[in-house]
């Protein structure tokens, strides 16, 4: 992975000396919360409903097993014992006391970690494809590219005070695991027909009050104008996007207002006059900084484990678990390994101190000593010999981290919610664990089959709602919680921005209304192996809506 | 509509040094137990609270007051918000590692 140089680790030291002085002089009074409160927000410091939260940037979701128990050690010394990893690809402390949190960004910094930008309307931390460098079906692996992002958006000073945050993801090939067209940028990598690689470019996607699936901006952009490219994209949102009203400020709506051809022509005609310019990306740059994530030296192996096959067929939880969440490597004889963050009636994306450390161990003792965080909240062994996915899954056993359920009923994105968020209408996390536990049962799970299902406690989307396959939205009705379904969304290839169905149900009806809605697909599918989302592209909302609110 | 009744008040924010939730006190100082708050009978009262905790947010105490409104049972204060009610008594999940 990325090797801070020089200049890395003293830009970084020289934030946290900064920011120390800062904090310092807010607790000595000489500073006011108006004064610091931007400041803090630079630093990833927010302050919510019972303490402050620091949001950790985990860039491309790439975690080395040091850093990774540097975060269990942060979690023990300085909160309350776990850490939280976000849809974003970041990791959340949510009770740490401002007057640690200079000493917690200095010990982040000797592991080559930090939270800037992960506050601000600037270009927040670049998310890429969990599998990067793994995955059999990508292209090409898409970190080197986000690490080069994040090397020209680190306190860009032209897009620092941008009219509203913004957002990049990288998705290493056509199959979208890095929800690329929600996201302000989304970039896929691609061939062109002379076998260049290059990137196919999109614009505008996002959630939050308004959500739009992105609009198509370039079929194929040379690699070596990515920045150029990226920089000119910035620059007319810069110029354009609105800064009057916080809730059209982001470039969907700019997008939305001013259309593709607009835009585009804009885009273009930046570009063609910067792209022979500084920002014009030579080969060798792009080759030293792909050097840094070379694929680790695994020695050839046969396709088919015997070792893997022996115990799976003495271990039936073993054999299910790796039909869950184990996928295809790009090198025969190897495997990535998801660890689902989603135990039955757990909290989504919690992990204890106790829980990262183990996964360091079993990543340096199987897997390169390499870890991602996805945006699905969970983690990932990118590299692991099928050969010992067994001993992996007894680590895992005895961490309490072996739940069985990935892209299963269960896995379901949960944002924090009105238990932590000062930003919250209702509580997302009570409802996922009721909802895990109505459907915990394996059987009951693998029967149901793929199906996401994710929470938010706002219109903010962190949670992802409008992406779900179902999508649960909770609002404020006078004081009551009440929760929203939508349905048919998707965030991968088949981006879709799902369908409200109806009234909102109480905190009291809403995991039967969930029940409801997955019997009523259990009773229309054409066949087991049809996906919930594939019967509701076939037939519609309209089962789903007679069978939750009667038929009219 | 019938103008809803004046509600008891009090007044809360977050501590500076570390963010947890605090509440004014009869003595003028801050206390995370909602048992200890002062509760002002009107939000007219509570301005005078709030007047108050300005001054501790000028020195530098806490952070953000505000009055919140709380119905009496017994003369113990419950605020009328759920988000309150979350605030004075913490997450209603755990809020730590399962195993200790
Ligand atoms: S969706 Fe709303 S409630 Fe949930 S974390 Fe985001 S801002 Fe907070």
């Amino acid at each position: 992975m990325y090797v801070y140089d020089d200049f890395d680790h003293a830009f970084v030291g020289a934030r946290v000396a900064q920011f120390r002085d800062q904090v310092a002089r807010r607790l000595s009074g000489d500073l006011t919360e108006d004064q610091f409160k931007p400041l803090r927000l630079m630093n990833g410091v927010y302050l919510q409903l019972h303490a402050y939260m620091l949001r950790i940037a985990i860039p491309y979701g790439t975690l080395s097993s040091r850093q990774m128990r540097k975060l269990a050690h942060i979690g023990r010394t300085y909160d309350r014992g776990f850490g939280h990893f976000t849809t974003r690809q970041n990791l959340q402390f949510n009770w740490p006391a401002l007057k640690d949190i200079p000493d917690i960004l200095t010990e982040l910094a000797e592991v080559e970690m930090h939270a800037i930008q992960t506050s601000g309307n600037c270009i927040r931390n670049v998310t890429a494809d969990h599998f990067a460098g793994a995955a059999a079906d990508e292209i090409a692996d898409p970190r080197p590219y986000a690490e080069i992002l994040r090397q020209w958006s680190s306190l860009h000073p032209e897009f620092s005070y941008l009219p509203r945050k913004f957002k990049i993801a990288i998705s290493g090939g056509a199959h979208d695991r890095a929800a690329i067209r929600f996201h302000d940028i989304g970039l896929q990598l691609v061939r062109n027909a002379a076998g260049e690689i290059g990137f196919s470019v999109y614009i505008g996607g996002g959630m939050g009050r308004t959500p739009f699936t992105a609009w198509h901006l370039r079929a194929f952009l040379p690699e070596s104008d990515l920045l150029a490219y990226t920089e000119s994209i910035l620059r007319v949102y810069n110029l354009y996007g609105r800064r009057d009203n916080k809730y059209k400020a982001r470039i969907k709506i700019l997008m939305h207002e001013a259309g593709l051809d607009t835009v585009r022509a804009q885009v273009e005609e930046e570009f063609e006059r910067i792209r022979t310019g500084v920002l014009n990306l030579p080969a060798s740059d792009i080759d030293r900084i792909k050097a840094f994530f070379r694929l680790p030296d695994l020695a050839e192996k046969p396709a088919v484990s015997v070792a893997e096959a022996k115990a799976a067929a003495q271990d039936a939880a073993f054999e299910a678990w790796v039909a869950t969440n184990v996928t295809a490597h790009k090198v025969p004889g190897y495997a990535s390994v998801t660890i689902s963050l989603k135990p039955i009636g757990g909290i989504a994306g919690d992990a204890t101190s106790a829980q990262m450390d183990a996964v360091a161990d079993l990543a340096d003792q199987y897997g390169y000593g390499e870890i991602r965080v996805s945006h699905v909240q969970n983690l990932i062994l990118p590299h692991v010999a099928r050969d010992d996915l067994k001993a992996v899954y007894d680590g895992l056993v005895a961490a309490e981290l072996a739940t069985a359920n990935i892209g299963l009923i269960t896995d379901m994105i949960v944002c924090p919610g009105l238990d932590y968020c000062a930003l919250a209408n209702a509580r997302s996390i009570p409802v996922a664990q009721r909802i895990s536990e109505a459907f915990g049962a394996q059987a009951k799970q693998d029967d149901i089959g793929p199906l996401q299902i994710k929470i938010s406690g706002c219109i903010n989307a962190c949670g992802h709602h409008h992406v779900g396959h179902i999508g649960i939205l909770g609002v404020d009705r006078k004081g009551e919680e009440l929760y929203q379904i939508t349905l048919g969304g998707a965030a991968d290839e088949q981006a879709a921005v799902g369908e409200i169905v109806g009234p909102g149900f109480t905190t009291d009806e809403i995991v039967g209304a969930i029940e409801t809605v997955v019997e009523t697909y259990r009773d229309i599918r054409s066949g087991p192996e049809e996906a919930f989302i594939d019967t509701y592209r076939r037939i519609g909302p309209k089962p789903f809506k007679e069978a939750l609110y009667g038929a009219d | 509509m019938a103008r809803p009744p004046k509600s008891s008040q009090i007044i809360t924010a977050n501590r500076l040094i570390d963010g947890r939730v605090v509440f004014l006190t009869q003595d003028l100082s801050w206390s995370s137990d909602l048992g200890n708050a002062q509760v002002f009978p009107d939000p007219a009262s509570a301005e005078g609270g709030i007047k108050s905790a300005q001054t501790s947010a000028a020195n530098g105490e806490i952070v953000d007051p505000y009055a919140i409104s709380v119905s009496l049972t017994d003369g113990r204060a419950a605020p009328t918000l759920l988000r309150e009610r979350i605030r004075a008594d913490g997450p209603t999940i755990e809020a730590g590692p399962k195993a200790a």
